[in-house]
């Protein structure tokens, strides 16, 4: 006689089957929920770039693009930045896994509206604007949560906003336990993808959409002095061609392609301008532990600039290691 | 890669020596001008530094504000390099030889002499500058110590409840953190070495965990205090004011909103104890703010006796060197109607300004010279009472 109550064994499926068929649902969900992101995202890209073009007029148009195309570059290069941490298992150091995609979400969501906060004038921090844009854009992150975490990493993107927590270095913040590791991580992704936006890019066009050299033209035709100190920086940031991180055999690379013309002319203006990015780089979890590889069509006039300009290379680019390739395109 | 520029100084500086620092660069710049290159960061752009501080003043505003100011510099290659860096409060000076640098820093010395501080950026800098400092003593156990690695000092902390409305819940929260993970196992706080609860301390902690919305820890706290009143329903601390251990406590158990309906006589006694002597400014400045924050009102007798302790201490007069009596008597002026626009307190508030130390912080007293962030804090919660920052 059997089991009372159980007249018959339970017929058993295959174990395999069993697993395909949860393989199955898992990765039907997996689709549903990158189906359902994707489509927010949408949302927010054409909500914030309704937001940075009506906002471009506030934007003095005698300084680079800080307007739509800036933020577009940003999203890209979160992208991509997450990318060379996860293949040198900053990443994994920081959190023990991957970012899953709400969290990827929760990121490109912040790149896309990290500067949005000009659209408020610059009576506070432009990153502490955006937060407060974020925070009341219920339409786009009905979650609570989810809506205070993204408005979180638009302040941390910019040295000024977390300077509102206390330090503007992110690895300050976490060890001092303002930040959690996840929190870390992510705006120091965002902070790195914004600072590589240094290139010429950045400096094609005014947030106005007009062309540099126009831009150039006016300033050096006017005996305005305002006018005339903005000069330095479009010319800086022309030195740079472009600027994107590598895997350096394990190591966080940042590669800044230079350009020769610019070096021979303006050498200094490029180096307060690289300078800047690297101590960008430097406020985030990364610190000093990341190699630079400037690459130029002139490897010996990159190394020269370099040595001649070493008083501007200050204490946050100390530690890292610094190398120089020959460009040949 | 070593520098060449082997020879360097650096000095303090304040977000208040922005026209300096600009009327510096622009000797530097009259004199070294065919190579020299400027770089002022600002809101994650970097520019060139005008000549004219009112011009820099209007690139600053189109780009960002004061808050977003990150440095300005100058290098001349292979001969020397300035930055004047308002995140931390340091001119930089590097040169290739003594003679560049003892010219630079003469260049210096003489803009201090001839040029007055800018007076207009002073309330950014006392909240920026002030907030640098308070996080220096933030470590990372979570702990706000009085300065950088010293001790907490509960008892002396009334004021940190009040860090949210100065831009610094983040600490104030952090913080609550650390003293809820450090409770003792009485439900009471106390950081001295033999860390026996006391009264104090465990009001104030408890003031501050409310203010940061904390709330686990509270029950046992409340138990400890409880236990501790005496039959005349106050509490007495050795070596303090009864009248301000008891309101201390009471605003603390009212706050957490789990009190006995004998609470509020309490405060009503102490005003009465007030209005007929003196705690000490100190003492009167919390009995003051406690009796404000439980909504018991100061009636015109009180206020005009207030009123002439003050003048009869005469806090007013710029001999009365110490912090806390100057912050205690705004908190008392405040309380008694008393705007920025009184003559009295503007004087007050002028001599607060003047015993600012150069990290941003104020000290705890005249002797010590050091800054204490408790002080800090109550500094500028007094300012911000005061609508200075407004």
């Amino acid at each position: 006689m059997g089991t009372p109550g159980i007249s018959q064994p339970i017929p058993s499926r295959p174990v395999e089957e069993i697993k395909a068929k949860f393989k199955s649902a898992l990765e039907e969900a997996r689709e549903t929920e990158r189906y359902e992101l994707q489509s927010r995202m949408n949302k927010v890209k054409s909500e914030s770039e309704k937001i940075l073009e009506d906002a471009k007029e506030n934007v003095d148009p005698n300084i680079n693009d800080h307007g739509l195309k800036h933020a577009q570059r940003v999203v890209d290069k979160t992208e991509k930045v997450e990318t060379s941490f996860n293949d040198v298992s900053l990443t994994n150091q920081q959190m023990g896994r991957f970012q899953d995609q709400r969290e990827k979400f929760e990121l490109q969501s912040a790149a896309c509206m990290h500067d949005v906060g000009i659209a408020q004038g610059m009576k506070e921090e432009h990153a502490v604007q955006s937060r407060k844009i974020i925070d009341s854009r219920a339409d786009l992150f009905p979650d609570v949560q989810e809506r205070e975490r993204i408005s979180g990493l638009a302040v941390l993107h910019s040295k000024e906003g977390s300077r509102s927590l206390g330090s503007d270095n992110i690895s300050e913040l976490e060890r001092k336990g303002m930040l959690s590791k996840k929190e870390a991580l992510q705006a120091s992704i965002l902070r790195i993808a914004d600072a590589l936006d240094v290139g010429k890019s950045r400096v094609e066009r005014n947030t106005q959409g007009e062309p540099a050299h126009k831009v150039i033209d006016r300033i050096q035709g006017t005996q305005n002095e305002k006018a005339k100190s903005y000069l330095t920086h479009w010319r800086g940031h022309q030195g740079i061609i472009n600027a994107e991180t590598y895997n350096d055999n394990g190591r966080l690379g940042i590669r800044m392609k230079l350009d020769p013309e610019s070096l021979r002319s303006h050498g200094s203006s490029v180096a307060f301008v690289v300078n800047d990015a690297l101590s960008d780089v430097h406020s985030t979890i990364v610190g000093s532990n990341y190699t630079v590889d400037f690459k130029c069509a002139d490897k010996t006039l990159a190394r020269e600039w370099y040595r001649s300009n070493q008083g501007v290379f200050g204490e946050e680019t100390r530690g890292i290691r610094v190398e120089f390739t020959q460009a040949y395109d | 890669m070593e520098s060449d520029l082997k020879f360097e100084k650096t000095e303090q500086i304040s977000l208040v020596d922005f026209d300096r620092i600009i009327n510096l660069f622009g000797k530097v710049n009259d004199k070294w001008n065919e190579k020299l290159a400027t770089h002022l960061r600002i809101s994650n752009t970097g520019i060139g530094v005008p000549k004219s501080a009112s011009i820099a003043r209007e690139i600053i505003s189109d780009v960002g504000n004061f808050r977003e100011l990150d440095y300005a510099a100058a290098y001349l290659p292979d001969s020397f390099y300035i930055k004047a860096d308002f995140r931390n409060g340091k001119l930089l000076v590097r040169c290739r030889d003594s003679v560049i640098l003892d010219s630079l820093l003469g260049m210096w010395q003489e803009t201090v002499k001839d040029i007055d501080i800018s007076r207009d950026l002073l309330k950014v800098a006392i909240s920026v500058e002030g907030l640098r400092f308070i996080f220096s003593c933030l470590d990372n156990e979570g702990r706000l110590s009085e300065m950088p690695d010293g001790e907490v000092k509960l008892e002396r902390s009334y004021f940190l409840q009040y860090m949210s409305a100065v831009r610094m819940s983040n600490i104030l929260s952090r913080f609550a953190s650390y003293l809820k993970e450090n409770q003792n196992s009485d439900g009471g706080w106390n950081f001295s070495p033999d860390r026996r609860s006391s009264l104090l301390s465990t009001a104030n902690a408890l003031l501050m965990l409310i203010s940061a919305g904390e709330t686990d820890p509270i029950p046992s706290s409340i138990r400890f205090l409880i236990s501790r009143r005496e039959a005349n329903g106050f509490w007495n601390q050795t070596s303090h004011s009864k009248a301000v251990v008891t309101s201390v406590i009471t605003l603390s158990l009212m706050k957490s909103e789990k009190h006995d309906e004998n609470l509020e006589p309490n405060l009503s006694k102490i005003r009465d104890i007030l209005l007929e002597q003196s705690q000490g400014i100190e003492n009167d400045s919390m009995i003051v703010d406690i009796l404000q924050q439980a909504r018991i009102s100061l009636d015109d007798q009180l206020k005009k006796t207030l009123l002439e302790r003050l003048i009869s201490v005469e806090i007013q007069h710029e001999s009365i060197p110490a912090v806390e009596p100057l912050i205690s008597a705004l908190i008392i002026l405040h309380a008694c109607g008393k705007s920025k626009l009184d003559p009295g307190v503007r004087k007050i508030i002028d001599r607060l300004i003047e015993l600012r130390n150069p990290d941003g912080g104020w000290p705890s007293s005249i002797e010590k010279k050091t800054s204490s962030s408790y002080t800090t804090v109550a500094t500028i919660v007094a300012l911000n009472r005061m609508n200075y920052f407004g």
